[in-house]
């Protein structure tokens, strides 16, 4: 407690800071008189009814059309993973899969429901892949893949740094487990073109992967995770790896795997001749192959229709519950009896 | 103990000397600055010789005292220029302001010293060139210091309440943990041979599957620090910094709280307790210089059994409204006004007191008025330009009738002089004694002056005349005054008894006068007891009470004074509104019980619609009691009847508050009756009682009691403390009850100072009894009247803004963390982050931070004028509605349903195809995307929160989302040379080329805040806040309207109007007492220290430093 402030006339004395009036309609007057000019948005029935109706109108429209784009999206779905395997074989499925001796050769055929126009996009989906695992995401070096070896640490890279004293190329459990099932596409006699070039974004091919690195010791290991790369390809020719290598978010997840530049019409049949080299069987994966054309919004989507259309109907419903509950039970608007001071001398 | 020459601290305390010390020392360093006395050069040796013997005769004494600082300053002299040792003795460091015992051993002299000469830590040297004194104590010996250890802090109960929303959040954090990491524990498998699970590396361990528990504890860590957004760190920043602008900026910078009288605005002295402010229920206020002005005005006298005053105070002409009597104000125009005189009768002004029937008498009255005081004069000796200092306003007003009625008091001065008996001479200007118009300066010697106490209430002077004739003034409370008045002249004494008493019902403060001739010789021999009690180092206070008391008797009535205290501006209005607000008001005052309720009356603390419980000990019963004087007795009896008075009291209120539509109550209780009540056994009854009234008024009240109330104030902000000696169904009642009360005292004197620390929040009235209770305050207000405003203005908004930024972060923090939490479901529970660390980090810092700000800062539900004028709507913050468990909870529900809403809609986008090429979104492209709804969302919920938007809402909540934006424009623009991973390179310009995301971005924040806007609309309809009701009904108000216009619509009253409207609601009954007794703060807090009460000082308090004036010295070698 320090008693400087000598005597009640320094009271006066203090307080100079408050000059005599300011301008009256000074900006900052205004904040320190918490005056600033506002607008005071109040909730009433007829805006709440209003901008429900908005919103449904905004957003059954929406909901409307992105579900036909969605369903003007023709699709084909085929789990291959357990039909591939020999009858015999299925109830070991890791050895058909560990056993190189066996074939991985299977043939699937598939019938094409509606006519389809190019481009259809050929896909391979994965269930119950973790590639969002912490362990797995962080495995990579960019550094590495974009400028080659150098002299950078691969210790992001572990367990998958090096293979005996120099770091693999790509290293890292991503790379290591690159996907290395292979499809081909035949309708009747004729071979169906895919085509495999411009699967991955273009700026991961561009500025994340180098054009003078090469996988030179890639899969080398004891392990063999996945699929091997061509040691004379640069990794920013390997779309296969560039996509692989763009972690997918949630355990299913589908990568593009190519592009078939042809027509298919309806009734169709397909016939894909795969190698089923990558295991999934070990961990209970599901492998797909998906062949879906494509909308203005991207693949097969019901999601977001649904959810617009839900969401604009009952936006709808509501303000029409309103209304009616406006109509009939009107709480007078702004009435002071309603405040709970009057409410509870009127009460008693 | 010799003077001690320990290191000199920045703010030691001193003694000084004055008149009673040795005039005749002087030290070196003033002679030697005053060039015509320096010493040649044969006094200088000889100085040096006897300091150099002296210092020896220190050293070997026993233990030795070594000097440290020998210098000319520290050289003590006596007025032959020897050099001096003198010796101080005094009692050891404590914490009393008002008492020092100490002598001063000079030359074999010993001279007392009191606290009189004693000059505290942080005074301020005023009236003086230069002071010799002795550094007594230094640093934290200082009294002062000692004072000052136990200022409590305050948090507010909201904050209070807030530390366990953030423990309740910590507990949530740990179930997601511990769920997050027995997930992991149990996902890992080697089975899932692409993720190398069992290899041995270094770091491995995290995952092994083959050491599950510490799978579990790693992953609780890494959860833990996954998660650690869910509390929200920055929350305390932001209310802080809120909360500073707020006081200092809104609170401080207040125009309607600006006092232009005495240019004093409004001032937070802390930032801490804004919002408690909007939570007040419980009004402690003092009542003189808080709701009255303190500004005493000489009002009335009577002199020898005549009335003399014309004026007519407040309640008098609110008695004659009732009445239906006018009362004729004749206002002459000539009138003497000035501050503190507020008289005029003809009979007296300007010397036409000498042809009143008894013109001695007033002589007498006036020059007991011009002589018995401890005033200062200050500045030009003339009677426009003097200024008066005084301990007490009721002094200064006495002194300044004198001055008015001829009697100028224009020059104080104390002599120099070795002896004791020093008299201080006071000059007095007196006109028309002799005769008509002749002015002349009378000097009169004072001799003694027998000071004013609580237990004396008298104050007594002794002078001589310049004839020589000893007379003794005095002046002091009734009761004190008639005990010793010398038998006969009953007439006068009967009559100025009815006087008394009329001035008391009419809320004036009374003062008796009365004087008496001392034969010298009965002096002189009084004069020794009295200077050997003055000189005595034990009980010195009672030894000169009991001197004084062998003088002061035989007096002769000369009259009495009456002074008024007004009303402050505004009270009854500020009271009404608060009283509507559903704030209860205690009103703690030392006026006797009529002239308490009259007080409330008039300052609509109570109304004639209330049902009043008069507690009073001035029963018959009791009295009767009493006059038996067996004290154990008169104890017992009181109790027992306190209790039966207090069980019949509660038993009516509780008939009263079980019907809803009873009146509402009011409680009167005197200061006896409520010492006992406060009694342990009957504490529960009286807080039963009081809590349910709406005004209580406490009158003769001692400051001991008023600390006393502190103990009452802290039961009720702990309810359930006190559920001792009552029975188990009350106790359960009480508890259920129990939310906290939170309690508001306000004072303005030093008295009130420890009223105001114990209450939750303490304000301040920073006027005219100096800076005692602003200094311990939180809030100081220039005025009662701006309560209203701090209350119901600024502590209503501090309330809902910080309600509002609390339950906001809370939610911001919670949405954006589950989305975290339910991404860790479908990683495998790897702790895998959802969102990039950067987003994470700058979510609180950059992204939400401002919008939350500027709502804290700017958000009203309605405006200020409003607030007022329905100050009802104050009780929303009394109930605490906005930031109960249930608003937590709704919160809660809606950042659940918002984050499943984000996680799933976002996350459902990552299967198929994104764009016309086919391409899929990765890991980090879902992530960007669902932050980027995130931050829109949360963005846009604010607005839906604030009641008000400014362009700087706009301004914010946009510049948070396009920094976002500008943010991840940059940040996924570069790549770094560093060796990290790019995982968000080019992540936005590949979710932009894609038409989902734009249409995600529609989707998702009007798919989130869907519901959120449904609940308002319900809410709003069909359980409105009060708040919302009166929103609509000024919806169309005219937003510029300024406060001070609306103001009147407020109280549609003038507050003159409105106080007259007060006053004609005074009861019927006419008081049959006197008013009031000396009743000042400071003597108060003087009483108060002598009890042991902690009552800290005044710096300025004059009275005690009347003495200093003259040139004192002292030294030390």
């Amino acid at each position: 407690m320090d008693l400087d402030s000598g005597t009640s006339s320094t009271v006066g004395a203090r307080v100079q800071a408050i000059p005599g009036r300011p301008a009256q309609h000074g900006a900052l007057y205004q904040f320190k008189q918490q005056n600033l000019p506002a607008c005071k948005p109040v909730l009433t029935p007829a805006t709440v009814i209003a901008t429900f109706l908005l919103m449904g109108f905004i957003f059954i429209p929406l909901g409307l059309i992105t579900l036909r784009a969605s369903n003007s999206v023709v699709e084909i779905v085929d789990r291959y993973d357990i039909e591939c395997i020999p009858e015999e074989l299925r109830s070991n499925k890791l050895l058909y899969i560990t056993d190189d001796s066996i074939s991985k050769n299977c043939s699937r055929f598939l019938k094409v429901p509606k006519s389809m126009r190019a481009p259809i996009y050929i896909y391979y989906q994965l269930d119950n892949y973790y590639q969002n695992h912490r362990r797995y995401v962080k495995s990579r070096n960019d550094k590495q893949l974009l400028h080659g070896l150098g002299d950078n640490s691969t210790s992001s890279c572990k367990p998958l740094e090096s293979s005996g004293d120099l770091p693999i190329v790509p290293c890292g459990l991503i790379a290591w487990s690159v996907f290395n099932d292979t499809f081909k596409f035949s309708s009747g006699s004729s071979e169906l073109k895919v085509n495999r070039k411009n699967i991955a974004w273009k700026s991961d091919r561009n500025h994340k992967f180098g054009k003078d690195v090469y996988p030179f010791n890639f899969q080398n290991g004891p392990l063999i995770g996945g699929g091997k790369l061509d040691p004379n390809t640069p990794l920013s020719d390997q779309e296969d790896l560039i996509v692989w290598m763009r972690t997918a978010a949630l355990p299913s997840f589908r990568k593009l795997y190519g592009r078939i530049e042809e027509d298919l019409d309806a009734d169709d049949v397909i016939v894909v001749q795969l190698m089923n080299n990558y295991n999934a069987y070990s961990f209970g994966g599901k492998k797909k192959l998906v062949l879906s054309t494509s909308s203005w919004l991207g693949g097969k989507n019901d999601f977001f229709g649904v959810a617009s259309l839900f969401i604009g109907t009952f936006c709808m419903m509501i303000s029409i519950v309103f209304l009616l509950l406006h109509v009939k039970n009107p709480r007078p608007y702004g009435d002071a009896m309603y405040t709970s001071w009057n409410k509870k001398s009127s009460s008693s | 103990m010799v003077s001690s020459s320990s290191s000199f601290a920045s703010a030691p305390e001193f003694i000084i000397s004055n008149n009673e010390v040795d005039n005749e020392i002087d030290i070196l360093s003033k002679i030697q600055s005053n060039n015509s006395k320096l010493p040649n050069w044969g006094r200088r040796v000889r100085l040096a010789l006897q300091t150099a013997k002296e210092i020896d005769t220190l050293h070997s004494s026993t233990p030795p005292v070594i000097h440290r600082d020998i210098k000319s300053a520290n050289v003590l002299i006596d007025r032959n220029f020897n050099a001096r040792l003198a010796e101080v003795q005094c009692e050891q460091p404590n914490n009393s302001l008002y008492t020092f015992t100490g002598n001063l051993i000079l030359q074999n002299q010993t001279l007392p010293v009191s606290p009189n000469q004693l000059l505290l830590r942080g005074c301020s040297l005023r009236n003086t060139e230069y002071i010799v004194g002795v550094v007594i104590f230094t640093g934290h010996e200082t009294k002062v210091m000692m004072n000052a250890m136990n200022v409590p802090s305050k948090r507010s109960t909201l904050e209070r309440k807030l530390d366990k929303l953030i423990l309740t959040l910590f507990a949530t954090l740990f179930v997601m943990c511990f769920i997050g990491a027995v997930g992991s524990a149990v996902f890992v498998n080697k089975k899932y041979f692409y993720l190398h699970l069992e290899s041995s590396e270094e770091g491995g361990a995290q995952f092994d599957p083959r050491n599950r528990f510490l799978v579990f504890l790693l992953t609780m860590f890494t959860l833990i620090t996954l998660y650690s957004t869910i509390i929200p760190i920055s929350l305390y920043v932001s209310i802080e910094m809120i909360k500073f602008i707020q006081s200092t900026q809104f609170i401080n910078k207040d125009l309607h709280m600006y006092h232009l009288e005495t240019n004093t605005p409004a001032l937070a002295r802390t930032s801490n307790l804004n919002e408690e402010l909007g939570q007040v229920e419980y009004i402690f206020s003092d009542k003189t210089g808080t709701l009255t002005r303190n500004l005493m005005e000489f009002f009335k006298c009577s002199i020898g059994g005549e009335v003399y005053g014309t004026g007519v105070t407040e309640i008098e002409r609110g008695i004659a409204e009732r009445s239906g009597k006018k009362i004729e104000e004749n206002i002459s125009s000539n009138a003497v006004r000035e501050k503190g005189f507020n008289f005029d009768d003809p009979r007296l002004m300007r010397g036409a007191w000498r042809n009143e029937p008894n013109p001695d008498n007033c002589k007498e009255f006036f020059r007991c008025l011009a002589i018995c005081h401890t005033v200062l004069p200050e500045g030009d000796e003339s009677p426009e330009k003097i200024k008066y200092q005084a301990a007490s306003p009721d002094e200064a007003a006495l002194v300044i009738a004198a001055k008015n009625f001829g009697f100028f008091f224009y020059r104080f001065k104390q002599l120099h002089c070795f002896l004791l008996r020093t008299p201080t001479m006071i000059y007095v200007r007196e006109s028309h004694v002799e005769k008509m118009g002749k002015i002349q300066d009378v000097p009169y010697e004072i001799l003694n002056v027998l000071e004013f106490n609580s237990t004396r209430k008298r104050q007594s002077v002794v002078c001589r005349y310049p004839d020589g004739r000893l007379v003794l003034y005095c002046k002091g409370a009734d009761t004190v005054i008639y005990e010793r008045l010398a038998d006969g002249n009953n007439d006068i004494k009967k009559v100025t008894r009815e006087h008394l008493e009329q001035f008391g019902s009419s809320g004036l403060r009374t003062l008796c006068l009365a004087y008496k001739e001392l034969h010298p010789d009965v002096y002189e021999s009084w004069n020794e007891k009295f200077i050997q009690a003055k000189s005595s180092l034990r009980d010195r206070e009672r030894k000169l009470d009991e001197v004084a008391e062998l003088i002061e008797h035989d007096l002769i009535l000369i009259g009495s004074t009456a002074i008024e205290d007004k009303l402050q501006e505004g009270v009854p209005a500020c009271i009404e509104t608060l009283k509507r607000a559903g704030i209860k008001i205690w009103v703690l005052t030392g006026d006797k019980i009529e002239t308490a309720i009259n007080i409330g009356y008039a300052c609509n603390l109570i109304n004639n619609e209330m049902k009043q419980f008069i507690i009073s000990s001035e029963t018959d019963a009791i009295r009767e009691v009493e006059e038996r004087g067996d004290q154990i007795e008169i104890a017992r009896f009181m109790k027992e009847e306190v209790k039966k008075e207090l069980k019949s009291c509660l038993e009516e209120a509780q008939s009263y508050f079980s019907s809803l539509s009873g009146p509402k109550l009011a409680l009167v209780i005197d200061g006896k009756c409520l010492m006992y009540a406060l009694d342990p056994s009957l504490r529960v009854m009286l807080l039963n009682l009081s809590l349910n009234c709406h005004a209580v008024v406490c009158c003769r009240v001692s400051p001991l009691q008023k600390a006393q109330v502190n103990l009452f104030l802290k039961a009720i902000k702990d309810w359930w403390c006190l559920d001792f000696n009552y029975g188990a169904l009350q106790v359960t009642s009480l508890v259920k009850k129990g939310a906290q009360k939170i309690t508001l005292s306000i004072g303005d004197g030093a008295n009130d100072v420890s009223m105001i620390q114990a209450a939750h929040v303490g304000v301040g009235i920073s006027g005219l009894e100096g800076m005692q209770a602003v200094m311990a305050s939180d809030f100081a207000i220039a005025q009662f009247r701006y309560l209203a405003d701090l209350l119901l203005v600024h502590g209503r908004w501090s309330y809902l803004r910080i309600c509002k930024v609390v339950t906001y972060f809370f939610y911001k923090n919670l949405t954006f963390t589950l989305t975290q939490f339910w991404f860790t479901f479908q990683a495998g529970f790897s702790g895998q982050r959802f969102y990039d660390d950067w987003f994470q980090s700058l979510y609180n810092v950059i992204f939400t931070a401002l919008p939350v700000i500027i709502v804290g800062l700017f958000d009203k539900d309605v405006s200020a004028s409003l607030s007022k004028k329905y100050p009802e709507l104050y009780m929303e913050g009394i109930r605490n509605v906005f930031f109960k468990w249930r608003v937590v909870a709704i919160w809660a529900f809606f950042s659940l349903y918002q984050s499943l809403i984000f996680y799933y809609f976002v996350s459902s986008s990552s299967l198929s195809g994104k764009n016309s090429a086919g391409k899929t979104f990765g890991l980090w492209d879902v992530s960007t995307m669902a932050f980027t709804c995130v931050v829109v969302t949360v963005n846009l919920r604010l607005l839906m929160i604030c009641n008000s938007i400014t362009r700087w809402h706009y301004i914010s909540v946009g510049g948070s989302i396009l920094a976002w934006f500008i943010f991840i424009f940059l940040y996924s623009g570069i790549s770094t040379p560093y060796d990290r991973q790019e995982n968000m390179y080019f992540v936005i310009y590949v979710l932009m080329s894609t038409l989902y995301f734009y249409l995600t971005l529609l989707l998702v924040p009007v798919a989130a805040l869907f519901c959120d806007f449904i609940y308002q609309g319900v809410q709003r309809w069909f359980f409105p806040y009060d708040y919302q009701i009166i929103q609509e009904m000024h919806r169309h108000d005219d937003t510029d309207t300024s406060r001070a216009h609306l103001l009147e619509i407020g109280n549609n009253l003038t507050p003159a109007e409105a106080r007259s409207h007060a006053i004609s609601q005074l009861p019927r009954e006419i008081s049959k007492h006197t008013g009031f007794a000396f009743d000042s703060p400071g003597y108060e807090s003087f009483f108060a220290a002598q009890l042991g009460v902690f009552a800290p000082t005044k710096a300025w308090d004059v009275a005690r430093r009347a003495s200093m004036k003259s040139r004192p010295k002292i030294g030390h070698k």
